[in-house]
């Protein structure tokens, strides 16, 4: 059997550290609510303005992973987002071979400002990390991402990181 | 579910090793194809049993986000208004189904002042019903200070 050869080519290794294209998107009340609702949680922060109004926040924020749905509303002239939705926002340059299974490894969020209904965030992703293990089953290609996330003012709203898993089964013999 | 809004905890009420409130959610299929449509991930493996299998999974699998989201609320219900989560994250080690509950819980790890923040590390994750650690993760939240707010008063 030929010695397995890695699957991360140069030009894959190339696009670790380089920035994609900033993407914006405004930030909808109702697109808040709906995923608050999705994800069952009834905090009104998220979706009652009378309630936010007298709270520190002075008005309805978004939940802390609302940015996980601002990567997906977007999918902008030659996105391929809606047809690979893993991971958050990559560049499709650097993405794995074709082949495999995605798989989602986990995200980290850092926040610095609160999100709310109007905002404009731009966010900017870059592969952080590439890296190859083969197993007894196949390899697997696992990427991290590192998206920064700032508002019309220009100020940094949050990082996240995402980790994302392409699996590729070998053949059972 | 907590009321709203929920009692304010205070960096002083906080011991290392403490666990704090547990949150158990329920995701049902139904669950699952809101949070597709919420958040826009589509992928099939959430929502077509047939297309799962197909992946080899036993079934469909609760989105590993969605379970980011319910972390985060442990947190934010946690916190109060007068807290903040400063971070926080989470690996997707283990697949959770729908109709499983699924418990999101956390234990403090570390109490400390820092910039003037009062500020607490925990060890967060989320659990089956089997008692697996599906989702480990950790967390940094600012809380607000008794002793800083008095001070602040007399100031």
């Amino acid at each position: 059997m030929a010695q397995t050869e890695s699957m991360i080519s140069e030009e894959m290794r190339a696009e670790i550290g380089v920035e994609g294209a900033p993407r914006s998107f405004v930030i909808e009340a109702g697109h808040i609510r709906h995923f608050a609702t999705a994800i069952e949680d009834a905090n009104p922060i998220y979706a009652d303005e009378a309630y936010a109004r007298n709270t520190p926040y002075g008005g309805v924020i978004a939940p802390p992973t609302f940015f996980r749905a601002t990567g997906y509303a977007l999918p902008g002239p030659g996105s391929r987002r809606a047809a690979a939705p893993q991971g958050p926002p990559a560049r499709q340059a650097g993405g794995p071979p074709a082949g495999g299974t995605g798989l989602d490894g986990g995200s980290e969020w850092e926040f610095f400002k609160p999100v709310r209904p109007g905002d404009v965030i731009t966010a900017v992703s870059k592969l952080v990390d590439l890296q190859e293990r083969q197993g007894r089953a196949g390899a697997m290609i696992i990427r991290r991402t590192e998206t920064v996330y700032t508002n019309q003012l220009g100020e940094l709203v949050a990082k996240g990181w995402g980790t994302s898993l392409t699996q590729y089964r070998r053949e059972q013999a | 579910m907590p009321d709203y809004p929920p009692k304010q905890v205070y960096w002083e009420d906080v011991s290392e090793g403490m666990e704090i409130p547990k949150l158990v959610k329920h995701p049902t299929p139904q669950s699952l194809v809101r949070y597709a449509g919420a958040s826009g991930d589509f992928n099939v493996i959430h929502y077509n049993e047939t297309l799962a299998k197909a992946q080899r999974l036993p079934g469909i699998i609760v989105h590993g986000a969605l379970k980011n989201a319910y972390l985060g609320q442990l947190l934010t219900d946690w916190v109060g208004l007068h807290g903040r989560v400063r971070k926080y994250g989470a690996q997707y080690r283990g697949m959770d189904f729908p109709d499983d509950d699924l418990a999101c819980r956390g234990l403090v790890t570390r109490k400390y002042e820092e910039g003037g923040e009062f500020l607490v590390d925990l060890e967060i994750w989320t659990e089956n019903p089997s008692g697996e650690k599906t989702s480990p993760g950790f967390a940094t939240v600012a809380l607000p200070s008794r002793k800083a707010l008095a001070a602040q008063l007399q100031g």
